[in-house]
């Protein structure tokens, strides 16, 4: 068995501990910093060889404790978990070394909570069971709750009462419905639920609606889509630069636990339970949309129009997936990998240019001249470029996807909706950048301590893989469909996590099939 | 017995939910703790009510009354995640109480943060 799954958990896990331990020892951050920088980047090497092999079209099925599939726990890596995994690392190592101009020694225990998000993160993208689902979450919030206070000041930690009671009632919903999961189908590795609600009786439908029901009103919740959007701006808003940053791929969870749990297990074509989500997740997408739009024209602060524009991007991925078909599926994935550059380079450069102004923070009126601003409003240009989906850039070619992966049936709305708010982002974005980079009065800013920025360098970097994106496009398009073609195919994951069941026994002797709930007549269980 | 447990679970998770609404945030984290306990109620009946059953199977087999421990070990990863998150979210609670000089969940903040 390759243990390649599992060390992308263990490894993070590792470095937080050391990065702790080294930290407290040494009182440096020169100890933490080289060390959580090893440490990501052994993790990018790891995460780049899963990726390549399951671009091979690979599956890993990782069985902890090495017992049968639906006992125990199962973590599964397919295309779509090794593309998530590989984005999260990346995204910390960045974030990681935006973080070294000094923002990362404002509190002792930076490094060590990006790496214990990251290994909630990568456990999350990578399980294959219900309830480590829901501890995994719990593992990437608690770090999520750290990191948004970090820093301190009273800002902070007013938005971070509102995120923790927030998340606390998502976890207790979540906690609800892997219950009402477990007393109805009697498992909850997450193939074996999709094999089994199929067969579940006509009483336990309802049930098992109204826990699909409560599960997707947790993902819409991480994921931000409306009506629970509303603690986002806030949030990121109040985080620092590089925090704002690495909570870019944060919504993405939500996303992709939509996708893990209402394709293969609720999907449209279950008998009974299907057709839970469809009706919502389109939908509420285009009022996602529009609500980011709107925020986002109404903004007076260019942190908080970076904020809304998370809002704009999980709107259309919301769009995309809520089709429900594989186009739709593949150009929700594509989008995800290229917001999720987009919205973190987004959040550095607003921090490089913050950082600038001095004083004036990020109020969109005028003031002094920016330093580097060549160099930051050419950024300024290529991001609101790909934002709003201009070509040639990556914004443009997964819009361009998402729009021709629409039904002809609901073309007209979604069409006019996507392509009326991207102008009315034009409109806005242009609006931001003459009032930073031109609007400027002729005196040095007060309070702009010294010396370059660090976060530049890593905005440039994540910039430039909008670039690279738009470059590649025919391959990453033709991955991100096979990647979604895997997600889709059902009956092949089953098979596959489920397949030891048969050709491997059960440890210390133990007959499998213990619960008679888990058992369905006609399996081949040994008595 | 069931209507026992339905109706204390009701109860509690209303008790959760009205807290929860409520602007003083130390009401709002006792809401939280009343929501997770009925979460936890709900989560342990899901192995469904046996009363002085072993959580393993004898050797008449299925047919034997059997508590699923399965459930148990849930509530005991829940309880404890759920004990930690309260300790956070009070610890929380008591800073923005300090900073902020209100208890009120909607507390103005009264001068910028710093960038």
């Amino acid at each position: 068995m390759n243990h390649l799954p599992v060390c992308m958990v263990l490894l993070p896990m590792f470095t937080a501990v050391m990065c702790l331990w080294l930290g407290e020892a040494t009182r440096s951050p020169f100890t933490q910093r080289w060390t959580g920088l090893l440490g990501m980047s052994l993790l990018l090497g790891l995460s780049v060889w899963m990726l390549s092999l399951s671009a091979d079209g690979q599956v890993f099925v990782y069985r902890l404790g090495n017992w049968p599939a639906p006992f125990a726990i199962t973590l599964v890596v397919d295309r779509l978990s090794a593309t998530m995994v590989a984005l999260t690392v990346v995204l910390a190592l960045v974030v990681l070394l935006a973080a070294w101009g000094g923002d990362d020694t404002r509190g002792p225990y930076f490094h060590p909570l990006v790496h214990l998000q990251v290994m909630g993160l990568c456990g999350a993208f990578m399980t294959g069971d219900l309830f480590n689902l829901f501890v995994f979450f719990e593992i990437l919030l608690i770090a999520s709750y750290a990191l948004l206070v970090y820093g301190g000041g009273p800002a902070r930690v007013r938005a971070t009462l509102h995120y923790v009671v927030l998340n606390l009632v998502g976890s207790a919903l979540f906690l609800l419905s892997v219950g009402l999961l477990y007393g109805t189908l009697g498992t909850l590795n997450m193939a074996d639920m999709a094999a089994k609600v199929a067969t579940a009786t006509s009483a336990d439908v309802p049930l098992i609606r109204a826990a699909a029901g409560l599960l997707l009103v947790v993902f819409g919740l991480k994921a931000a889509i409306v009506p629970m959007s509303l603690w986002l701006p806030s949030t990121y808003e109040a985080a620092t630069t590089p925090v704002s940053a690495f909570f870019a791929i944060m919504t993405k969870v939500g996303i992709y636990g939509i996708i893990r749990v209402f394709i293969p297990l609720f999907g449209p074509e279950q008998p009974g339970v299907g057709g839970v989500a469809e009706p919502w997740v389109g939908g509420l997408g285009l009022v996602t949309l529009l609500v980011g739009t709107l925020g986002t024209l109404a903004a007076t602060d260019l942190k908080n129009t970076v904020s809304f524009l998370i809002v704009v991007s999980v709107g259309l991925q919301a769009i995309s997936l809520g089709q429900f078909t594989e186009a739709g599926l593949a150009a929700a994935i594509f989008y995800i990998v290229h917001s999720t550059f987009l919205t973190a380079g987004l959040f550095l450069m607003a921090g490089a240019i913050i950082h600038q102004r001095g004083e004036l923070g990020g109020r969109l009126s005028a003031g002094p001249v920016v330093h580097q601003g060549r160099a930051l409003a050419v950024l300024f240009l290529i991001a609101a470029m790909s934002v709003v989906g201009l070509p040639p850039l990556s914004g443009f070619i997964s819009k361009a996807l998402i729009l021709s992966a629409t039904p002809s049936e609901m073309r007209p709305a979604v069409w006019g909706i996507i392509l009326s708010t991207s102008f009315l982002l034009l409109v806005q974005l242009a609006r931001v950048g003459s009032v930073l980079f031109w609007n400027v009065l002729a005196r040095e800013p007060k309070g702009c301590p010294p010396g370059p920025n660090a976060s530049l360098g890593p905005a440039i970097f994540l910039m430039s893989a909008s670039l690279l994106i738009a470059l590649f496009a025919g391959p990453i398009d033709a991955f991100t469909r096979e990647a979604a073609a895997s997600v889709y195919d059902r009956e092949t994951m089953i098979e596959r996590v489920l397949r030891s069941r048969s050709d491997s026994k059960a440890p210390n002797g133990l007959s499998e099939g213990g619960d008679a709930r888990v058992r369905r007549p006609g399996e081949e269980d040994t008595p | 017995m069931e209507w026992m447990l339905a109706a204390s679970v009701g109860v509690v998770a209303s008790c959760g939910v009205y807290l929860l609404l409520r602007r003083r945030s130390m009401s709002v984290v006792f809401g939280l703790a009343l929501l997770s306990y009925a979460t936890n109620l709900v989560l342990f009946s899901m192995g469904r009510l046996t009363v002085g059953a072993p959580p393993i199977l004898g050797p008449e087999g299925e047919s034997a009354v059997y508590a699923d421990p399965l459930p148990q070990a849930l509530v005991l990863t829940a309880i404890v995640i759920g004990f930690a998150m309260t300790a956070f979210v009070v610890v929380v609670a008591l800073i923005a109480h300090r900073s902020l000089g209100d208890d009120d969940v909607d507390a103005p903040v009264a001068q910028e943060g710093e960038p």
